[in-house]
């Protein structure tokens, strides 16, 4: 799709210049960042599972995404001991009906992709009960 | 309320930082050299006052013979939602994106822009950047992506993978502080601090005495480096103390911190207009010291504003109302619920000592849109 530029150029600010004569204002990536011996997709220390977690306020997601991402990174790892662990050490808790989980990527089967949802839902569950923020 | 937690499929060796234009020297446009995996991307960012926070337009050019592709992506449907290809001529594509809004179902709006390169059986070499910062920074702006160069990705990337990139170090200025700088005309010597140039008279030079013979010849004598997007870079010039004249911001980035080499006043910057720290126990608890203060030469202040630019939020130190500059006037954000409706990041909030604002002009308060 091929649009005209922006309707009101007037109000933007203007360009001072062309790309082609400025200079830049920051450079991201290159090669000192680039590690030499291990191939991209196969550093452990890089290579995590990107998890998004979007809601109503910022406040109340908080941090959910990285205890997300852990509890998904152990799971990936270990299914059956996260899932021993979280059964022996939370009952089970209902968050509401407003979360919606999606799992791309991960190619679990449908037993172990319901096992994940539910410790998702159980994660959300303890973060919602009355004083978990004071935790 | 309404929580999406989405694992996605796109891989983290995709991800990429995004830089913060609100930490960047100057209004914009800012120029931004991504050196992807396999691909070199400019990107420019143009704040669009017709468009909300919650809204983008982004724009893609290429004249390189393979397509290019953005998608518009939305994380829990997994897919795009809208896209743009390059056009080898060098047209320009564009497409304006909305973010996702709370309330809304989780398939809706574009959590981020995926860059692709058309491949035989889909999409190749995907690059993107995470959702919030994405947003935050980039969001009722104008973004074009200029994709000028692409290498074989049957061969071994010619970059850091995003997983391996660190994030931007701040603020993001063209030349580093202290640098001397011949000025436009050749006439004379300038002093960088916060990304911007202050003229340097004779009396500040001898006061901080800079040795005003050597900079010159180096700034006649430096090459002009480019990097691999073939343009002047900040890591080139810092490895060659290059000081020849670059054309700089006219405002310094946030959080640079001045006084006049023959004043004792300390100011901040916070969008470009300077705001006076009245005594030291004010300038430590804002969470600053002595160390950060720059020493600019005698005048330089009037180069400052008095306003901030637009789009910047600001609140007194012991006053819980934010404001926002909106048609150089402070409008007050009303609630909570007014910055997450309007898409205002309280992490782009900025804390100026109490009475700060007392002089600004007001206009009205802002409401939910």
């Amino acid at each position: 799709m091929t649009e005209p530029p922006n309707e009101d150029p007037g109000r933007v600010a203007p360009e001072s210049s062309s790309d082609e004569a400025m200079p830049l204002d920051a450079i991201v990536g290159g090669f000192e960042d680039l590690r030499k011996d291990a191939p991209i997709a196969e550093d452990p220390a890089v290579f995590r599972i990107p998890v998004v977690v979007k809601g109503d306020s910022a406040a109340d997601t908080m941090g959910l995404a990285d205890d997300v991402r852990l509890l998904v990174d152990s799971f990936v790892r270990d299914p059956a001991s996260v899932e021993r662990e979280k059964s022996s050490s939370a009952p089970d808790e209902d968050p509401g009906d407003d979360i919606e989980i999606a799992l791309h990527g991960l190619n679990f089967g449908p037993e172990d992709e319901r096992v994940l949802h539910r410790l998702i839902r159980g994660l959300l569950a303890e973060r919602r009960a009355p004083g978990a923020r004071e935790k | 309320m309404t929580v999406c937690v989405v694992a996605t499929s796109l891989s983290s060796e995709w991800f990429y930082p995004v830089v913060d234009p609100y930490r960047t020297a100057g209004a914009g446009p800012y120029f931004y050299g991504y050196l992807f995996a396999w691909d070199g991307v400019l990107v420019t960012v143009t704040r669009n006052f017709s468009l909300p926070r919650c809204k983008m337009r982004v724009e893609l050019v290429s004249t390189l013979p393979e397509i290019k592709e953005i998608q518009a992506f939305n994380f829990s449907n997994d897919m795009e939602n809208d896209h743009i290809d390059s056009d080898p001529s060098g047209a320009l594509a564009s497409m304006t994106i909305t973010k996702w809004m709370a309330g809304q179902a989780c398939s809706a709006g574009t959590d981020t822009v995926v860059l692709a390169r058309a491949g035989q059986f889909g999409p190749k070499q995907m690059y993107t950047f995470g959702t919030v910062d994405f947003w935050d920074f980039w969001g009722g702006c104008t973004v074009r992506f200029t994709w000028v160069e692409d290498t074989d990705y049957n061969h071994r990337a010619w970059s850091s993978s995003g997983a391996q990139t660190p994030p931007p170090t701040y603020p993001a200025v063209r030349l580093p502080d202290g640098t001397l700088m011949r000025n436009a005309a050749g006439t004379g010597l300038s002093v960088v601090f916060g990304g911007t140039d202050f003229p340097a008279d004779p009396g500040y030079l001898g006061a901080m005495a800079q040795e005003t013979t050597a900079a010159t010849a180096r700034a006649t004598l430096a090459a002009d480096a480019r990097d691999r997007l073939g343009r002047v870079g900040v890591r080139d010039r810092r490895v060659l103390g290059g000081v020849a004249f670059t054309p700089l911001p006219p405002i310094p980035a946030d959080f640079t911190l001045v006084r006049e080499w023959n004043r004792p006043e300390v100011y901040v910057v916070f969008g470009g207009a300077r705001f006076r720290i009245p005594d030291p126990p004010t300038l430590f608890s804002l969470g600053f010291d002595w160390s950060m203060v720059r020493v600019i030469p005698a005048g330089g202040a009037s180069k400052l504003l008095t306003i901030p630019i637009d789009r910047t939020l600001i609140k007194e130190q012991h006053d819980a109302r934010v404001f926002l500059v909106d048609n150089q006037q402070l409008r007050l954000v009303k609630s909570q619920a007014v910055m997450e409706a309007r898409c205002l990041p309280f992490r782009h909030v900025r804390i100026v000592p109490d009475t700060s604002l007392s002089t600004l002009p007001n206009g009205p308060d802002l409401d939910l849109p």
